[in-house]
C-alpha cells in the first residue's frame, strides 16, 4: 500500500512531525523525539457523549442512541473473545487506558519497550469489537459505580449543574457515563451499531509521539488497518435556543468553602468556533481574569477566592461557552465582579500592557507544552479533528494584536446569556 | 533515561543536583527542604513554601510578581508540601522556556534562578518578621486548603485512614499541619520556622535543562555562605517503622455521601527499610498495581462491585493502603474479597503470567521517568534524604531481578492494621 506521508515543520518551535494520510482511510500523525526513551500512543475516534443522534452517510434515517453510549462502548473495546486487551498489555509492559469526552472517544498506551507489539495490540483490539448481552451486562454494575462515584464529586457537579442550567436540548447538558437509567437500555446490538457507525477509520485518527520512526509506524499499519468503506456521518441536534434554562443553579454536597461556576452562553450560526477565535478568547480571559489582573487582586484581597480561581474557553460542536470556576465563601459577590469588570472593561477598553503580558504567557504555555509526548499526541488528535496542525496556536499567538481581542470582547461574555452555579455544604 | 545526574555538595545538608539534557523546550528549577514532620511545627513549615512562593523582597506586591512571570513567557512557579515518610518535604518549583524560544533570545533560565533565590532567600519581611498581611492571607489559604480536602472523598478517606492508623506516630500528623494550629501562627512564627529552615534543614536544589548549572551554582554558594549551618544534624530525619500490627482494628465514620469509601491499612512487615525493596513493590503490584492485578480482576472484574480497588505501597514508611469505592451495602463483600485476595499471593495463587505482567509494568514505569523536566525534578526532589539517590533505570534492573518466591516471603510478612470505611449517613455496617 502507498501511504502518502507529509512532513510538517516549525521554524519557531525547532520541531517536526509527518502527517500520514494512509490508504486504509485513516490519518497518523507521529512526532520523532530524539532523547526520549518513552512512546505514547494514541487511537482515536471522532465519537463522544454528545453523539445521541446521528445519520449514516448511507442511510436514510435518524438514530437516537441512550445516553453514555459512547463511553460504555469504550469500557466493553477492551473485551474480546479470548484475551482482553488488558492481558495482552501486560505481556508488554506498557501502561494502558482510555477516555471519553463531550467530543471523541480515544484509546492510549505509553511505554519505555516494546513499542511495536504494544501498537499492534491497540490497532488490533479497537478493530476488533466484541460484545454479549452477558458481558454489557456486568459493564452496567462497574459503570453504574462510576456514576456514583461522580454524584460525590463537587468539582463534577458544579460543572455539570452549569451546563443543564446553560443548555436546554444539546447534549452537552448530559453527563457523560449517562445516567443509571439511560445505561440500562444499552445493548449489545446498539453497541455494534454505533461501532459500526464511529470506528470507521475515515472518522478516526492515530498519533504517536517519542521513541519512534515513521517506518515502524507504517509497517504495522500497513499490515494491520483493515480498509473502510467511505462514510460520513451526520449530527444533528435540536435547536438550542440563545436563552439560558435558569440564572441560578444550586445543589448540596459535602464540601469545605461553596465550589461555583459562572457561564456565560453563546450563540453560532455555524458548530464550529475557529482556532484564531479560541485564541483571542483565551487572551481576553487572561486580560480579565488571569492572576496579574486588578479582578483576581481584589477578589483575592477581599478574600473572595483562592488559587483554584480561573476561567476557560469552553466549546464544541455546536455549543461555547465561557466558565469562570473557583471556591468562595460568597460566590454571588465573586459573579456580581466579574460581571461588572466585563462591563467596565466594555466601557474603558482594553490595556495594551496587559495584552502584550498576556500573549507572552500563552505563547510560552504553548512552548512548555511541547515537552510532553502525551500532550503531544493529544494535540496532534485535536489538531487532525479540527483539520489543522499542531503548531498553529504558536504561529496565531505571534500575530495576534489588540485590535482583534477587543472586537471579540463585543461578541462573548454577554450577562443576559450567564448562569450561576454553586455547590455547597 | 540516561542524563548524567551531578550531585554537588554546597553546604552541610545543602546540595545541588544536576541534570543535563538538551531534549526539552523548558528548564526546571526547584529547591526542596526536609524536616521532621511534628505536630507542633507541621503548620508553620507547611506555610512557608506558599509564604515564599508568592512575593518577595524585590516584589514584595504579589501581582507585581506575577507580572513579572508572565512576561517571563508565563514561567510558572509552584509551592507544595509533601510527606515522605516521617519528614515534611517543602518544594518550590519554577518552570520556564529555554532561551532560544524567547521572541529575542533573553536570558529567561538566568532571571528564573535569580528569582528562586530571591524567593527563598530574601523574602518580604518587616524586621524579624513576616509582613502580617502577607501571612493573613496565606492563612486563610491554608485553611481552605485544608477545609478543601473533603471535597474529594477517594484521597479524604486515604488521609483519614492514615491518621487513624497512625494516631501516636509522627505518620499521623497531617502535612499541612491541624487547622488550629494554622490559626495560631504568627509573622514572628513563621520567621523563627524559616530561620531554622535555612539553618538546619535538609535542602537540596535541582536544575533541569541544557546548561551545566553553573551560574546558578555560583548564586548558591554567594547565598549559603551567608548562612550558619552549623545547627545541621546528619540523619536527624528518621522514620518509625512499625512492622507488624497486632490485631485489626475497625473505624467507622459517616458523612452525606452516595458512595462508601473503604481504605485497608497494612504494615508491611519490615523495621528498617530493605536493602531491596522491588520485591514488596512486586507483590503490591500483583495484589492491586494494574488492571492486570488481583483486585482489579477480582473484586472490579469478577464481582462488579467497584469502579476502582488498588493497592498502594508508602515504602518510607511500611505502609501497604488498599482503597475501593463501593455501594455501602457491599462493603462488607468488598472487605472479604480483598482478604480473600491477600490470602492468595500469600499461598502463590496467582499465575506465572500475572507475576510476569507485574515484573514487566513496573519496570517499564521506571524506565518511561524523565519524559518531561517536572518528572526528572521529582524524582530526585524525593530522594534528597538518600546519599545516592537511585536512578529509575537501576530500579528497574532491581525489579526484574524479583522472584515469585520473594514476592509471596514479602506477601506473608503483610498484617491488616485498620479498616477505615466512610459511610453515608442514614447507610448500615
Amino acid at each position: 500500500m502507498n501511504a502518502l506521508v507529509k512532513e510538517i515543520h516549525s521554524d519557531l518551535l525547532m520541531d517536526s512531525y509527518y502527517r500520514i494520510e494512509h490508504p486504509s482511510g485513516l490519518n497518523i500523525l507521529v512526532m520523532p523525539k530524539t532523547g526520549y526513551s518513552s512512546a505514547y500512543a494514541l487511537f482515536g475516534t471522532k465519537y463522544g457523549s454528545i453523539d445521541t443522534r446521528f445519520k449514516r452517510s448511507d442511510e436514510a434515517e435518524f438514530t437516537e442512541v441512550p445516553e453514555g453510549i459512547a463511553h460504555f462502548l469504550e469500557h466493553k473495546l477492551f473485551e474480546s473473545e479470548d484475551l482482553d486487551a488488558f492481558a495482552r498489555y501486560a505481556k508488554t509492559g506498557a501502561s494502558a487506558n482510555a477516555y471519553t469526552s463531550f467530543e471523541r472517544t480515544c484509546y492510549l498506551f505509553s511505554c519505555a519497550g516494546n513499542f511495536k507489539a504494544s501498537l499492534e495490540i491497540l490497532l488490533d483490539f479497537v478493530q476488533s469489537p466484541y460484545f454479549t448481552e452477558q458481558t454489557v451486562q456486568k459493564e452496567q454494575g462497574i459503570i453504574g459505580q462510576e456514576i456514583r462515584m461522580y454524584q460525590d464529586e463537587p468539582n463534577w457537579q458544579v460543572m455539570f449543574n452549569c451546563l443543564r442550567a446553560l443548555y436546554h436540548v444539546h447534549p452537552v447538558r448530559i453527563d457523560i457515563a449517562g445516567t443509571i437509567d439511560s445505561i440500562s437500555h444499552i445493548t449489545a446490538e446498539l453497541l455494534y451499531r454505533c461501532y459500526h457507525t464511529f470506528y470507521n477509520l475515515h472518522n478516526m485518527a492515530l498519533a504517536v509521539a517519542g521513541n519512534v520512526t515513521v517506518d515502524e509506524v507504517l509497517e504495522l499499519a500497513d499490515r494491520l488497518l483493515k480498509p473502510a468503506p467511505e462514510l460520513s456521518i451526520e449530527r444533528n441536534f435540536p435547536e438550542e435556543p440563545a436563552a439560558v434554562v435558569q440564572p441560578y443553579i444550586e445543589e448540596r454536597l459535602d464540601v469545605g468553602a461553596p465550589l461555583f461556576m459562572l457561564g456565560f452562553k453563546e450563540t453560532y450560526d455555524t458548530p464550529e468556533r475557529p482556532l484564531r477565535e479560541r485564541l483571542q478568547t483565551d487572551i481576553l480571559l487572561e486580560m480579565i481574569a488571569g492572576n496579574t489582573s486588578p479582578l483576581y487582586r481584589r477578589l483575592f484581597d477581599e478574600g473572595l477566592i483562592n488559587t483554584q480561581f480561573g476561567a476557560e474557553y469552553f466549546q464544541g460542536y455546536g455549543f461555547a461557552s465561557v466558565l469562570f470556576s473557583g471556591e468562595s465563601k460568597d460566590p454571588q459577590r465573586v459573579a456580581q465582579a466579574i460581571r461588572e469588570e466585563i462591563a467596565r472593561l466594555r466601557r474603558d477598553g482594553l490595556d495594551r500592557t496587559a495584552f502584550e503580558r498576556a500573549r507572552r504567557k500563552l505563547y510560552g504555555r504553548v512552548i512548555m507544552a511541547f515537552n510532553d509526548i502525551e500532550e503531544l499526541a493529544n494535540e496532534m488528535i485535536s489538531a487532525e479533528f479540527r483539520n489543522g496542525g499542531l503548531f498553529d496556536e504558536a504561529t496565531l499567538l505571534r500575530e495576534m494584536t489588540l485590535e482583534e481581542i477587543s472586537g471579540r470582547l463585543e461578541t462573548t461574555l454577554l450577562e443576559e446569556y450567564s448562569a450561576l452555579s454553586v455547590v455547597k455544604q | 533515561m540516561s542524563e548524567p545526574v551531578v550531585l554537588t555538595a554546597l553546604a552541610p545538608g545543602v546540595r545541588l543536583c544536576t541534570v543535563r539534557t538538551e531534549q526539552f523546550k523548558t528548564c526546571r528549577i526547584s529547591v526542596s527542604a526536609a524536616v521532621p514532620l511534628r505536630a507542633q511545627t507541621a503548620a508553620a513549615n507547611a506555610m512557608l513554601p506558599f509564604l515564599l512562593h508568592r512575593c518577595c523582597a524585590k516584589y514584595p506586591d504579589f501581582s507585581t510578581m506575577n507580572q513579572k512571570l508572565a512576561e517571563a513567557y508565563g514561567a510558572r512557579i509552584s509551592a507544595g508540601v509533601e510527606k515522605v515518610g516521617e519528614a515534611q518535604v517543602l518544594r518550590l518549583s519554577l518552570t520556564c522556556i529555554a532561551d532560544r524560544f524567547a521572541f529575542d533570545e533573553e536570558g529567561v533560565v538566568s532571571g528564573c534562578a535569580g528569582l528562586l533565590c530571591e524567593l527563598l532567600f530574601h523574602p518580604h519581611l518587616e524586621g524579624e518578621a513576616f509582613a502580617a498581611p502577607d501571612v493573613e492571607r496565606e492563612k486563610r489559604l491554608l485553611l481552605e486548603r485544608i477545609e478543601n480536602e473533603r471535597n474529594d472523598k477517594r484521597i479524604y478517606a486515604l488521609r483519614r485512614c492514615e491518621a487513624v492508623m497512625c494516631e501516636g506516630e509522627a505518620y499521623g500528623v497531617s502535612r499541612y499541619g491541624a487547622p488550629e494550629q494554622v490559626e495560631s501562627l504568627t509573622p514572628q512564627v513563621l520567621y523563627q520556622a524559616w530561620r531554622a529552615l535555612l539553618a538546619s534543614g535538609q535542602i537540596q536544589f535541582n536544575f533541569v535543562g541544557d546548561s551545566d548549572g553553573k551560574a546558578l551554582e555560583q548564586l548558591l554558594r554567594s547565598e549559603l555562605a551567608q548562612i550558619d549551618r552549623a545547627a545541621f544534624t546528619q540523619g536527624a530525619l528518621q522514620t518509625q517503622i512499625i512492622p507488624r500490627a497486632e490485631s485489626a482494628r475497625r473505624v467507622v465514620e459517616r458523612l452525606p455521601i452516595q458512595q462508601g469509601k473503604l481504605v485497608l491499612g497494612y504494615r508491611m512487615g519490615y523495621e528498617t527499610l530493605p536493602e531491596d525493596l522491588s520485591a514488596v513493590s512486586v507483590m503490591v503490584n500483583v495484589l492491586g498495581g494494574s488492571p492486570q492485578s488481583l483486585l482489579f480482576q477480582n473484586v472490579r472484574e469478577k464481582l462488579s462491585l467497584c469502579y476502582y480497588c488498588s493497592a498502594r505501597l508508602f515504602r518510607q514508611k511500611g505502609v501497604m493502603m488498599v482503597q475501593s469505592g463501593v455501594e455501602f451495602e457491599n462493603a462488607e463483600r468488598a472487605i472479604a474479597e480483598i482478604g480473600r485476595q491477600l490470602d492468595a499471593v500469600r499461598i502463590g495463587d496467582f499465575t506465572q503470567d500475572d507475576f510476569d505482567a507485574s515484573v514487566k509494568s513496573l519496570a517499564d514505569d521506571y524506565e518511561r521517568v524523565g519524559g518531561t523536566p517536572e518528572e526528572l525534578d521529582d524524582w530526585y526532589a524525593f530522594r534528597l534524604m538518600e546519599e545516592e539517590p537511585a536512578a529509575p533505570e537501576e530500579l528497574a534492573q532491581g525489579i526484574r531481578k524479583v522472584t515469585r518466591e520473594q514476592a509471596v516471603a514479602a506477601a506473608q510478612k503483610v498484617t491488616l492494621d485498620t479498616i477505615y470505611l466512610l459511610m453515608g449517613e442514614e447507610a448500615g455496617a
